[in-house]
C-alpha cells in the first residue's frame, strides 16, 4: 500500500516536471513573438513505462519527449527562398531603373526633347534673320545647351550604371559572409543534433534566415542531407557551402570596367558566373548594368552621332557671312558624352554658315532652313523615324522598363507576403493560443501539486493511525 | 486557418504602405496638375506627350516665322507704295502741258529722285530690303548711273514642313526695267527740264519708261499682297492646328482635377477606415481578458 501512495508522491512530481517544462516552452514562444524567422515551438509529452502492480499495470506519469519539436514547413521554407530570388531581382531593378527614369526629365518639359526643339527653331530665327547677331548668339546657346544636355544624361546614366556596379560589389561581400555563416551554423546544428537527441531549433531557424537572404541576393540550390548539413550549390552547380566549409566568390574587373562575378575553387582557380546568374539581386543589377542602361546609352549616341553627322555635313556645304565654306558645327566626338560645338564656332558667330553655297551673303538663308529641315528626316532606326520620332521611343522604353519592373516588384512582393502569411500559419506565435496553453499547462501545475498535498495528508493520516 | 499577431501586423502594415503610396500618387498628380509626372506613369502616353509637345514648339516657331515676315512685307509694302506715289508725281509733272516754270519743276524732280533713292535704300533691321542676299550693300549707288549693287536673291521664310515662301527682294525687278533705271530717268527728266532750249520730246520721252517701271513697282505690290495673304492664311491654319494639338496633349497629360479630387477623397476614407479597423484588430488578445 505504502509503495503506492510513493508511486503517487512520484507521478506527481514527474507532471510538476513536464508541466513546468511546458510553460517554459510557452515562456519561450511569447518571447519570441516577434522575432524575425521564429518557428514556434511545442513540448510533446508522452507516458511513462507502466508497472505491472497486483495483477494489474499502473501508470507512472508523465514525461517530457527530449526533442522539443519545432513546428515547420521545410517545403515552404524552399518556397520563400525561391520568392526571395524573384523579388530580389525586381527590387535591385527598379532601384536602378527608377533612378535611370529621373534622369530624362522630359515628364516635367526640360529633357532632351525641348532642348532638340530649341536647337532646330534657333535655326529658323537664323534664317529670319540671317546676319542678325542676336539670332546667331541664341543659335550657339541653344546648341550649347543641347550638347550639355546630351553630355549630363550621358554621364547620369553611366553614374546610374556605376551604382549598380558598386552594388553588386557589396553584395557579393554579403553573399560570402552569409556563406560563411551559414557553414558555421551547419556546425553547430550537426553538433547539437548528434544521436538524434535534440533539435538545434534555434540555429535552423537562424540558419533559414540567412538562406532566404543569400537566396535574395543570388540564385541558389540547397538541400539538407541526413546529418543536419546544408549544402548550398549555384545556379550552374558550384559549391558554396558543403558541410562545415564554405566557397567565396570574388570580383574582376572586366574589359567594360565593370566588375565581373567569380567562383573560387579550393584550389584557388576562378571561373566566370556573370552570366549564368538568373535571378536574385545580384541579377537585377547586373541585368540593368549590362543589358538596360548600356542600350539607352547607344541609343543616345546613335541620335547625338546622327544630329552631329547631318548638321555638320549639310554646315559643310554653306557659307558663312565671311563668305567661307562653313566648319564642321560639332567638334570630332564619340557619343552623347562628349558632343560639342565646334570651336572657332563659339568664338565666332560669323563662322556659322546660314548661306547655301548658290547665295549671297549675309542675306542668304537656305542652308539655315536646310539645317532646320533636318529634324524631317528619317534619319533614325534604319530610315524609319524622325529624331524627334526616336527620342520619343526612347522614353516611352525608359518608362516602360520602369512601370514593368514595378508590376514584376508588386506582384512578387504579393507572392512574398502571401507566402510569409501560410509561413506564419503554420511557425508564427499566436498569442491567444500560447495564453490558452499557459492556462492549460498552469492548471495542470496547479493540480499536480494539489496532488503533492493530498499524498501528504495521506501519509499524514496514514501515520497519525499508528 | 491560424491567425498569429505577427500575420496580422504584416497585412496591416502592407495595406498601409499600398494605401499611402495611391494617397501619395493622386496628391502628386493634384498638385502639379498633370496625369504624368514620370515616364512610367504611362510610357506610351509620354510618347505622345513628347511627339505634341514637339509639334507645339515647332507650330510656334512657323507663326514667330510667319510674324516676322508679316512684318517685312507690310514694311516693304509701304515702302513700295510712298514710290508709288512719288513715280505718279513724277509722271503728272512731265505730262502736265504748260509748263511754265521749269526751275521749280526740276527742283521737284530732284527731290522725288532723292526721296525714290532714299525709299529704295531703305533698311529692315540692319538689312537693305531690295539687295537681294547681298543685304549689307546699298542696293543702289547715290549717283549716276545709280547701278544696282545687289543681287537676285529673295529672302525665304519657313513657313510649315518643307514649305518656305519666298519674299522679293531683289531692287532690280522693282526700279529698273530693261535699260531704264528709274533714278537714271528722272535725273533725265530733271536735266531735259532744266535744258536750254527747251526740248518738250526729251521730256516726253521719259513719260513711257516711267509708266514701265510704275507697273513693275504695282506688279511687286500686287505679288507682296498674294504673300501677305498667304502667310495670313497659313498662319490662321497653324492657329487652329496648334489649338487642336493643345487639346490632345491636355487630354493625354493633364489630370482630371474634378475626378482626381474625387479619387483622393475616395482613398482618403478608405485609407481612415483602414486605420480606424486597424486600432481595432491590433489591440485585444486573451491576455486582455484573463484574470
Amino acid at each position: 500500500m505504502a509503495n503506492i501512495i510513493y508511486g503517487m508522491m512520484n507521478v506527481a512530481k514527474t507532471a510538476l516536471i513536464t508541466q513546468q517544462k511546458a510553460l517554459d516552452v510557452t515562456a519561450n514562444n511569447i518571447a519570441n513573438v516577434n522575432t524575425e524567422g521564429y518557428s514556434r515551438q511545442r513540448l510533446n509529452m508522452e507516458q511513462n513505462e507502466p508497472v505491472r502492480y497486483e495483477g494489474g499495470t499502473l501508470g507512472t506519469g508523465v514525461r517530457a519527449n527530449r526533442t522539443i519539436q519545432r513546428i515547420y514547413d521545410r517545403f515552404l521554407a524552399a518556397q520563400i527562398s525561391g520568392a526571395a530570388s524573384q523579388q530580389g531581382r525586381w527590387d535591385a531593378q527598379l532601384e536602378t531603373l527608377e533612378k535611370a527614369e529621373l534622369m530624362f526629365d522630359d515628364a516635367s518639359g526640360y529633357g532632351l526633347n525641348g532642348a532638340m526643339s530649341e536647337f532646330w527653331n534657333s535655326w529658323q530665327d537664323v534664317a529670319n534673320n540671317p546676319s542678325g547677331h542676336t539670332e546667331r548668339a541664341t543659335l550657339l546657346a541653344n546648341t550649347q545647351n543641347l550638347t550639355l544636355v546630351f553630355n549630363k544624361l550621358s554621364r547620369d546614366l553611366s553614374q546610374v550604371q556605376g551604382d549598380s556596379d558598386a552594388s553588386i560589389k557589396g553584395a557579393v561581400d554579403s553573399i560570402n559572409s552569409l556563406t560563411s555563416e551559414i557553414a558555421g551554423l551547419n556546425l553547430k546544428i550537426a553538433e547539437v543534433e548528434a544521436g538524434s537527441q535534440h533539435s538545434a531549433n534555434a540555429f535552423r531557424d537562424q540558419r533559414d534566415l540567412k538562406l532566404k537572404a543569400l537566396s535574395s541576393l543570388v540564385d541558389v540550390n540547397s538541400f539538407e542531407d541526413a546529418d543536419g548539413y546544408l549544402t548550398i550549390l549555384t545556379a550552374n552547380g558550384h559549391t558554396l557551402v558543403d558541410r562545415t566549409r564554405s566557397w567565396d566568390l570574388a570580383t574582376e574587373t572586366n574589359a567594360n570596367g565593370f566588375k565581373d562575378v567569380l567562383w573560387e575553387s579550393s584550389s584557388g582557380a576562378q571561373q566566370n558566373i556573370t552570366n549564368d546568374i538568373s535571378t536574385g539581386k545580384l541579377k537585377g543589377w547586373i541585368e540593368a548594368r549590362d543589358v538596360v542602361i548600356p542600350g539607352y546609352l547607344t541609343r543616345l549616341d546613335d541620335m547625338a552621332v546622327t544630329i552631329a553627322n547631318a548638321v555638320n555635313t549639310q554646315h559643310n556645304g554653306g557659307l558663312d557671312l565671311n563668305g567661307n565654306p562653313g566648319l564642321d558645327f560639332f567638334s570630332p566626338f564619340t557619343g552623347a558624352s562628349d558632343i560639342t560645338v565646334n570651336g572657332p564656332i563659339v568664338n565666332d558667330t560669323n563662322l556659322i554658315a546660314a548661306a547655301a553655297n548658290t547665295e549671297g551673303v549675309p542675306g542668304g538663308n537656305s542652308n539655315a532652313i536646310a539645317v532646320a529641315e533636318i529634324q524631317y528626316q528619317l534619319l533614325m532606326s534604319g530610315g524609319s523615324a524622325t529624331m524627334g520620332d526616336f527620342y520619343g521611343g526612347l522614353v516611352s522604353d525608359v518608362g516602360r522598363f520602369a512601370a514593368q519592373a514595378k508590376v514584376n516588384v508588386d506582384h512578387q512582393s504579393t507572392v512574398s507576403l502571401q507566402l510569409a502569411t501560410y509561413r506564419e500559419e503554420v511557425s508564427g506565435v499566436s498569442m491567444d493560443e500560447e495564453m490558452v496553453n499557459m492556462v492549460q499547462f498552469q492548471s495542470a501545475y496547479n493540480a499536480a501539486a494539489k496532488l503533492v498535498s493530498t499524498v501528504d495528508e495521506m501519509l499524514e493520516a496514514l501515520i497519525a493511525m499508528v | 486557418m491560424r491567425i498569429s499577431a505577427k500575420i496580422m501586423a504584416d497585412h496591416i502594415k502592407a495595406n498601409l504602405a499600398k494605401q499611402s503610396t495611391q494617397l501619395m500618387e493622386t496628391q502628386l498628380k493634384l498638385a502639379s496638375g498633370k496625369r504624368i509626372n514620370k515616364p512610367s506613369d504611362d510610357p506610351v502616353g509620354i510618347g505622345k506627350i513628347l511627339d505634341y509637345r514637339t509639334t507645339l514648339q515647332t507650330v510656334d516657331q512657323y507663326r514667330d516665322n510667319i510674324l516676322e515676315s508679316r512684318t517685312r512685307v507690310e514694311f516693304t509694302e509701304s515702302v513700295l507704295g510712298q514710290v508709288s506715289e512719288f513715280i505718279e508725281d513724277a509722271k503728272k509733272l512731265a505730262t502736265s502741258p504748260g509748263i511754265e516754270d521749269k526751275t521749280a519743276f526740276a527742283q521737284e524732280i530732284r527731290n522725288i529722285r532723292q526721296q525714290v533713292l532714299g525709299l529704295a535704300n531703305s533698311k529692315y533691321g540692319a538689312n537693305y530690303l531690295f539687295s537681294g542676299h547681298l543685304s549689307d550693300a546699298a542696293p543702289f549707288g547715290l549717283a549716276p548711273p545709280y547701278g544696282y549693287n545687289g543681287d537676285s536673291g529673295s529672302h525665304r521664310v519657313v513657313v510649315g514642313e518643307g514649305i518656305t515662301v519666298p519674299i522679293e527682294a531683289d531692287g532690280s525687278q522693282m526700279f529698273i526695267d530693261g535699260a531704264d533705271n528709274l533714278f537714271q530717268v528722272l535725273d533725265d527728266l530733271e536735266a531735259a527740264l532744266l535744258a536750254a532750249p527747251y526740248d518738250p520730246a526729251a521730256v516726253q520721252s521719259t513719260v513711257d519708261p516711267l509708266y514701265r517701271i510704275a507697273d513693275r513697282v504695282q506688279l511687286a505690290r500686287s505679288g507682296l499682297a498674294t504673300d501677305y495673304k498667304r502667310l495670313e492664311r497659313t498662319d490662321d491654319y497653324w492657329k487652329n492646328f496648334g489649338n487642336a494639338v493643345e487639346t490632345m496633349r491636355q487630354s493625354v497629360e493633364d489630370a482630371d482635377i474634378t475626378k482626381t479630387a474625387i479619387d483622393m477623397q475616395v482613398q482618403q476614407t478608405a485609407y481612415e477606415v483602414l486605420l480606424a479597423t486597424a486600432g481595432q484588430v491590433v489591440q485585444p488578445t486573451l491576455v486582455d481578458f484573463l484574470r
